[in-house]
């Protein structure tokens, strides 16, 4: 899968353990291009969060090798790798700290330098593609679970650029069918490079071409999406379920 | 509502009224952080026993408190903890400083008891101007304010950290204590062989997400630079603000002020 074109993330024989000697992930290798949209997926605790707060730098020490647009991803490097690169964390609760919705979603391009016009319009933009620009003034701490997700979410789109990379824990989750779809949508419209973790294999077919697969520490598979869904007994061998669309389909 | 649950619901409150858009809210965060500044100096440099000139700075909290429509009854019931463990201190005031400096409605007053007057006064004193400055003043404006007065970059970012892992602290208090009672009704508070594993649990949660929170923030972009947003007042308004208290404060902190009105009036 896009072979002749380079790839954004490498990783090689990476091998990552939260307490000694207890492995996570064990030989991880992958490639990813410019402008792909994986998915990821794997039960519970298959290590996808894992997974993800590594490539952001959030979980330095790993050991194999991994660049991202070039850059060797260690310390020095952090703030190149993390301008291009956004991430919406599993636990909204997280992410969100500032008083107002706006404020929030203000907070990264502030930071980037941009005036107080600009930010404000760049949150009020992101906020729009999120449909949630009627909360703008809220309070976070005020917001249902759905609405703080779509929160975390405008707060990374307001600080994307247009070929940067993007990885998402779990965006789906919480969302009702209508933000759903729209968030489908906007995954969808994204020019740049997306890592989705999720449970929600619906979603990762709307959205996804190429899915891996997290078990047991590994990539146990790694291709085109609509084939490991169709894959039943794969799937199920490796704590996943069949989505409902596909269980009708046939 | 659980204790921690009632304590989040008071800092909301707080940030609330700090972003109310009256004419205070509106001052320069700059101009308000020097005035606070000045003012808890000039309370604290009083002496031990000068209970007649401190008075005179109650005018500051009083004014202010008019001027941006903040309840006083509120301040009193939030800050009351915290007067408490001063008169608790203060209490042992009167019991080693004996020194009988006259008699007061047939009641005897010593310089102890004096003292611990004057220590519960610029206690309330330096504690309702925090409050107000809280009250007019996000925390992120507080800290915009701090990084222009050149303090340094790490102290800042540490005190906004403080303060989110607070509010951090007390949310995930809130939540265990929550799903404590549900598990376990009729019981009133908590049992004592459950609080070990409780607080413990409660400093590692919260430590775990005031961590997520700061990673939050360098990921976006976070390099210990505090932004201003929001529209203010014209900074020559601000300017004056901040120059208009300062003088009046000084004039009342070396001034007997109460003492040259009363004189003018009885005379
Ligand atoms: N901070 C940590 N310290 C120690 N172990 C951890 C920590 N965080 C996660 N783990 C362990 O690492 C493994 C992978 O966790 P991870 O959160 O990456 O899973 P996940 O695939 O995201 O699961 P989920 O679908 O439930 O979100 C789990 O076994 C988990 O118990
Ligand atoms: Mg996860």
């Amino acid at each position: 899968m896009g072979q002749n074109v380079e790839p954004v993330i490498e990783i090689e024989d990476m091998r990552f353990c939260y307490r000694e000697g207890r492995y996570v992930l064990d030989g991880v290798d992958l490639s990813v291009a410019k402008g792909e949209s994986v998915g990821i997926i794997g039960g519970n605790g298959a290590g996808k969060s894992t997974f993800l707060k590594i490539l952001v730098g959030l979980l330095p020490d790993y050991e194999g090798r991994i660049r991202i647009e070039g850059f060797l991803l260690e310390k020095k490097n952090y703030s190149a790798i993390r301008r291009s690169m956004g991430y919406v964390f599993q636990d909204s609760d997280s992410q969100l700290f500032m008083n107002t919705v706006e404020e929030d979603v203000a907070f990264g391009p502030m930071n980037y330098g941009f005036s107080e016009r600009e930010a404000k319009e760049a949150a009020l933009r992101a906020l729009k593609r999120t449909n949630i620009a009627d909360l703008a003034d809220r309070h976070v701490y005020r917001l249902s679970g759905g609405e703080k997700k779509l929160a975390a979410i405008a707060g990374i789109l307001a600080l994307q650029q247009e070929e940067g990379i993007i990885l998402m824990d779990e965006p789906s989750a919480s969302l009702d069918p209508a933000n759903r779809e729209n968030l489908i949508r906007v995954v969808r419209e994204l020019k740049g490079t997306r890592l989705l973790a999720s449970h929600d294999l619906d979603f990762i077919y709307d959205t996804c071409e190429r899915t891996i697969l997290l078990s047991d520490r590994k990539i146990v598979y790694d291709g085109d999406t609509k084939e490991i869904l169709r894959d039943r007994e794969f799937l199920e061998k490796n704590g996943l379920r069949l989505p409902l669309s596909f269980r009708f389909q046939r | 509502m659980t204790g921690p649950g009632r304590a989040i619901r008071e800092i909301h409150s707080l940030e609330d009224l700090a972003e109310r858009g009256t004419f205070l809210c509106r001052i320069h965060p700059l101009a308000k952080v020097l005035v606070t500044i000045w003012y808890l100096i000039l309370v604290m440099s009083f002496g031990k026993y000068d209970i007649e000139g401190l008075w005179g700075m109650s005018i500051y909290p009083v004014i202010l408190m008019i001027l941006g429509d903040i309840s006083a009854g509120e301040a009193i019931r939030r800050m009351r903890p915290i007067l408490l463990m001063v008169c608790l201190v203060g209490l042992a005031n009167p019991l080693f400083d004996r020194e009988l400096l006259g008699t007061f409605g047939g009641m005897k007053i010593t310089s102890g008891m004096l003292s611990m007057v004057t220590l519960f006064f610029k206690t309330v004193f330096a504690v309702a101007a925090a409050y107000i400055l809280m009250a007019t003043t996000t925390m992120e404006q507080i800290c915009y304010a701090l990084r222009k007065l050149h303090v340094p970059q790490i102290l800042v970012t540490v005190l906004l950290l403080i303060y989110r892992y607070l509010v951090m602290m007390l949310k995930e208090a809130d939540r265990i204590m929550q799903a404590y009672r549900l598990r376990a009704p009729g019981e009133r508070g908590i049992r004592k062989d459950a609080w070990g594993p409780l607080a413990g649990q409660m400093l590692l949660r919260s430590m775990d997400r005031a961590q997520a929170v700061y990673e939050s923030m360098t990921l976006r972009g976070f390099r210990g630079e505090f932004f201003l947003r929001g529209r203010f007042v014209p900074p020559r308004r601000s300017a004056f603000y901040g120059i208009g208290w300062a003088a009046i404060l000084a004039v009342f902190r070396f001034l007997p002020v109460f003492r040259i009105v009363g004189s003018v009036f009885i005379s």
